[in-house]
């Protein structure tokens, strides 16, 4: 019970490492009327085929390696190759650095001494830190892989909110909605190994490479 | 240029000298396209200080896949030694109906100075006799590698009749899909912010709502141009403008278009 507990809190999207200041695209969708609220829910399931796998195969290889107290240089460096748009880039990074930070005081010393040699020179993406974390914290990798993308799903159903007009109700349908095909692509990424999974979102990538130069912003990225 | 070997259905059909030194090489399929069952290798070595154009001598199009036979598959390798340039310009991908292929590409990059221009296009398929999206399935691994470590790692497989490659957010109503690699190793940080800045400025120029253009600095040592519209030509007058930009900057030279056989 305690597990399920510390798991909500880490995936909780108040968890103060900045998610909500980034849109990984969907402001520059909005801008340009690529997505609309009526859409919403067909993004959410493109985000969650493409970069939702991408990125939960990650959180699972890196759940692999925390358990293993490896490090994992490579997995960053490969996950910052997979993603062409830097805005998204390094919003990832940034965020997964934050979760870092939180984390470290509430691990015990020495598997809070092997997070931070783990990442020692890696790129703390998001989804590799928080595998990791959950290997430490001895988190069931299926649900540690879950909580992440229920994670991410969140703050993007939290973006679309303030961009688009998706009511409350909409909101808890459309994250409600996305259960099942979630828990399919949970259990997709443990059947393909990270280093062959891909993403095709090249619209998506479009609209963050193009975000810095919108010329009003309500996100980071 | 050496050829070290060759077997049909590719052939290297002639090189040509540009610019008094720079070698432009053509890549011939004898076969006209790619059939189920093919696996076509090219391997390509660009030795210390050599300047190469290759490109192919029209589109790569990919045949209606046979029963029984396994899926058309690709596997091009290419090394750039230091201060050496290629500029691998390949004609658009167009898979037919029915058709399965996987492209699988790898470029490693030395240290000092080697450098790189490559674009792909991939369309909906023959969308003049009304095939688009038709296709089985089509497989793209792209590799760049820096001394063994992944600048860029592009890989998906698009299944239309799995997943609408159309969806929101994916292509959206786009039918074509450009992606241009911008690469020389060894340069300051700053340059390649200064070089994105006026590749971006292209890149506001020419989009409209029916063509996307977007510029990134990748992890290290380049940036990736990629864009979306309807039509293969015209995402190459893009690619061309981009290309332009970016040699003149990178190398103080003009963009020169390959010349085609026919």
């Amino acid at each position: 019970m305690i597990r399920l507990l510390q798991l909500m809190q880490l995936s909780d999207s108040a968890v103060p490492i900045g998610g909500a200041s980034h849109s990984f695209g969907l402001e520059g969708l909005a801008e340009w009327g690529a997505v609309e609220a009526n859409s919403l829910e067909l993004l959410l399931r493109s985000f969650l085929h493409e970069q939702g796998l991408l990125e939960a195969s990650y959180c699972r290889a890196a759940h692999v390696a925390g358990e293993r107290r490896e490090d994992v240089e490579g997995l960053g460096r490969m996950l910052s190759a997979q993603k062409p748009a830097k805005e998204s880039r390094d919003a990832s990074v940034v965020l997964g650095r934050r979760l870092l930070g939180l984390c470290s005081p509430i691990l015990h010393a020495d598997s809070a001494n092997s997070l931070h040699a783990a990442f020692h020179r890696a790129d703390t993406h998001h989804a590799i830190v928080f595998g990791y974390v959950g290997a430490l914290l001895g988190f069931d990798v299926e649900q540690t892989v879950a909580a992440f993308l229920q994670q991410s799903l969140t703050a993007l159903v939290s973006a679309a909110q303030r961009l688009m007009s998706v009511g409350q109700k909409q909101a808890v349908a459309a994250l409600w909605m996305m259960k099942e095909e979630l828990v399919a692509v949970v259990r997709e990424s443990g059947i393909q190994d990270h280093r062959n999974v891909g993403s095709f979102m090249p619209l998506m990538e479009i609209a963050s490479m193009r975000h810095p130069r919108l010329e009003t912003r309500l996100f980071l990225s | 240029m050496q050829v070290l070997q060759q077997d049909p259905p590719w052939r290297v059909v002639r090189s040509f000298l540009v610019n008094g030194k720079d070698c432009l090489a053509h890549l011939h399929n004898l076969s006209g396209g790619v059939l189920s069952g093919d696996r076509l290798m090219l391997r390509v070595e660009v030795g210390e200080g050599a300047r190469v154009q290759l490109t192919s001598t029209g589109a790569t199009r990919v045949y209606r896949h046979r029963e029984g036979r396994t899926a058309a598959h690709s596997f091009v390798w290419i090394s750039v030694d230091k201060e050496a340039l290629l500029e691998y310009l390949p004609d658009q991908i167009i898979p037919y109906a029915g058709s399965r292929f996987v492209q699988e590409t790898e470029i490693e990059l030395a240290a000092g100075g080697a450098g790189l221009f490559w674009w792909e296009t991939l369309t909906s398929g023959r969308s003049a006799s009304g095939e688009k999206f038709s296709y089985q399935a089509l497989g793209i691994r792209s590799r760049i590698l820096y001394e063994g470590r992944p600048l860029v790692i592009d890989q998906f497989t698009i299944e239309p009749s799995v997943r609408s490659p159309q969806r929101v957010g994916v292509l959206g109503k786009f039918e074509c899909c450009s992606t241009f690699y911008i690469c020389k190793t060894g340069l300051p940080a700053n340059l390649w912010m200064q070089l994105q800045a006026l590749l971006e400025d292209e890149a506001e120029l020419l989009s409209t709502p029916d063509l996307q253009w977007g510029t990134s600095r990748l992890v290290e040592h380049g940036i990736v141009v990629r864009g979306l519209g309807f039509q293969s030509a015209v995402l190459l007058e893009g690619l061309h403008r981009f290309w332009k930009i970016a040699k003149l900057y990178l190398y103080e030279r003009e963009a020169v278009a390959p010349r085609k056989v026919n």
